[in-house]
């Protein structure tokens, strides 16, 4: 094996913001003398070489047919402290938006703001400004509102290659209504390990709200049914 | 009404908003009811859904007009299960079904809740994994020299990190400054390019007498911008979130 074609392939990946393919590393080689079949023994050397043994501070992930240099898991926590910025912590509605401009694409305000029944404004602006979304041109219709897509610094925040790789897209878009109806909410109900105070203050006065609200529509229901 | 929590004196008793939006609700409403989606019974959903409104609003919880707005399709809705449905406009026409199209949408709000919580899921950059610090690989839309196209977002952004800046300093004491002219301004920032050649949008923003008062940074803003419109100087971004430099353009021979 040429060392210095693996050399070659293990700078692309060092350099590389997030996971490539076999197809992009090839593109970045530019080399016609490698094949796929040659890349692929390059990669496994480099797997070999990368190992996410507990003695790692980074290892070669492999996900989904891509391929990414990042830091091991057990590391995670002394490497937030190290780097000191603040990870982009996104608030659920933050999430919301940012799932339906990634999967709607490209969408206008008004998309969003239909499927979520609420203004989206600000948390589009806060997400333009941490780049994870983009203005991708505009819609021709009346107002020639601006349309939204992500951007390639969301893929590397979540770690992904592309788009496709976006978890459950195809189960979530093939499944029919009847199927959604019995879909256990998860997440809330799952035995979250941290709920922030909020989260917790909220659910309290939600529990509350519905106490009265039963406790007013019996009433109504006793009033209604007493002899007039 | 003895079961309500009195709201405390001074204020609502929770300033967070239960529901975002209206649609927020009905999802709660259907998941207490524990019934299948397709199968929501109207009459007891728009009993619950007015009950809540005014729950909230005896709470002073926010109840924003979207609510109402939704409240009053309910009843509309329900109302209208009470009539016979009416022949449609023409033969063949489909007849539009306001309940199915709120269905639908309740799907797809929960459809996205769901693929958001999963996006949490995912491990995140800077949280989870780390990367080396960031390499830019010929971004798209890089012009000959590597550096970034600005996008007026950017000058937004650095505008208002300026204000604040601004606005964090106490300023004791506002002399009043005498009012300068676009034109004033134009040259007095070519001058300052041409005499160091290129400088930051920052420095160029604070430079002045009184960068304390706003109008001046708006002056020199526009100044920027008039003077980038002509052609007489260009603005770079090298990378993201790096200070965007100012430079004079040459003037053709």
């Amino acid at each position: 094996m040429d060392p210095f074609l693996t050399a070659r392939v293990e700078a692309i990946l060092f350099v590389a913001d997030r996971p490539l393919s076999q197809q992009e590393i090839a593109v970045r080689l530019d080399d016609p003398a490698v094949d796929g079949e040659l890349l692929a023994e390059v990669l496994a050397l480099l797997a070999l070489r990368h190992p996410a043994t507990p003695d790692r501070g980074f290892a070669l992930f492999q996900l989904g047919g891509r391929y990414q240099l990042r830091s091991t898991p057990p590391v995670a926590p002394l490497l937030r402290r190290v780097a000191g910025r603040k990870p982009t912590r996104l608030s659920r509605a933050a999430l919301e938006v940012l799932a339906i401009v990634a999967f709607r694409q490209p969408c206008t305000r008004g998309d969003v703001e239909r499927v979520r029944g609420v203004e989206c404004g600000p948390v589009l602006r806060s997400l333009l400004e941490k780049r994870l979304v983009r203005v991708a041109g505009r819609r021709e219709e009346p107002g020639r509102p601006s349309a939204y897509a992500v951007t390639p610094e969301l893929l590397s925040v979540l770690g992904l290659g592309s788009l496709d790789e976006l978890p459950n897209l195809r189960e979530f878009t093939a499944l029919g209504p009847e199927d959604l109806a019995d879909l256990v909410e998860l997440g809330a109900d799952a035995g979250e390990q941290q709920v922030t105070f909020e989260e917790y203050a909220t659910r309290q006065a939600l529990a509350r709200v519905d106490a009265a609200v039963d406790e007013r529509l019996r009433r109504t229901e006793s009033a209604e049914e007493r002899p007039t | 009404m003895a079961e309500l929590p009195a709201p405390r004196r001074g204020g609502p008793f929770l300033r967070l908003p239960l529901f975002e939006g209206p649609l927020d609700l009905l999802l709660h409403l259907c998941r207490r009811q524990a019934v299948s989606l397709a199968e929501v019974p109207l009459a007891t959903v728009t009993a619950q859904f007015l009950a809540y409104l005014d729950v909230m609003e005896r709470l002073e919880l926010e109840v924003a007009g979207e609510f109402v707005e939704t409240a009053a399709l309910l009843c509309l809705l329900k109302s209208r299960e009470l009539l016979p449905t009416p022949p449609p406009e023409e033969p063949g026409e489909a007849v539009a079904d306001p309940r199915r199209e709120l269905l639908a949408r309740l799907l797809d709000l929960k459809r996205y809740r769901a693929l958001a919580r999963e996006l949490e899921r995912l491990p995140w950059r800077d949280r989870d994994f780390f990367l080396r610090p960031a390499v830019v690989e010929g971004e798209v839309g890089a012009d000959e020299e590597g550096a970034l196209q600005i996008e007026p977002l950017d000058l937004l952004i650095a505008l208002r990190d300026l204000l604040e800046v601004r606005r964090r300093a106490k300023v004791v004491h506002e002399a009043p400054a005498p009012r300068k002219r676009l034109q004033d301004r134009l040259d007095e920032v070519m001058d300052r390019l041409r005499a160091t050649g290129a400088s930051t949008l920052w420095d160029l923003l604070t430079d002045d007498d009184a960068p304390q008062l706003r109008a001046q940074l708006v002056l020199t803003i526009l100044a920027l911008l008039e003077l980038a419109r002509q052609g007489r100087l260009r603005m770079d971004q090298p990378e993201h979130l790096a200070a965007i430099a100012v430079r004079v353009v040459e003037a053709q021979a």
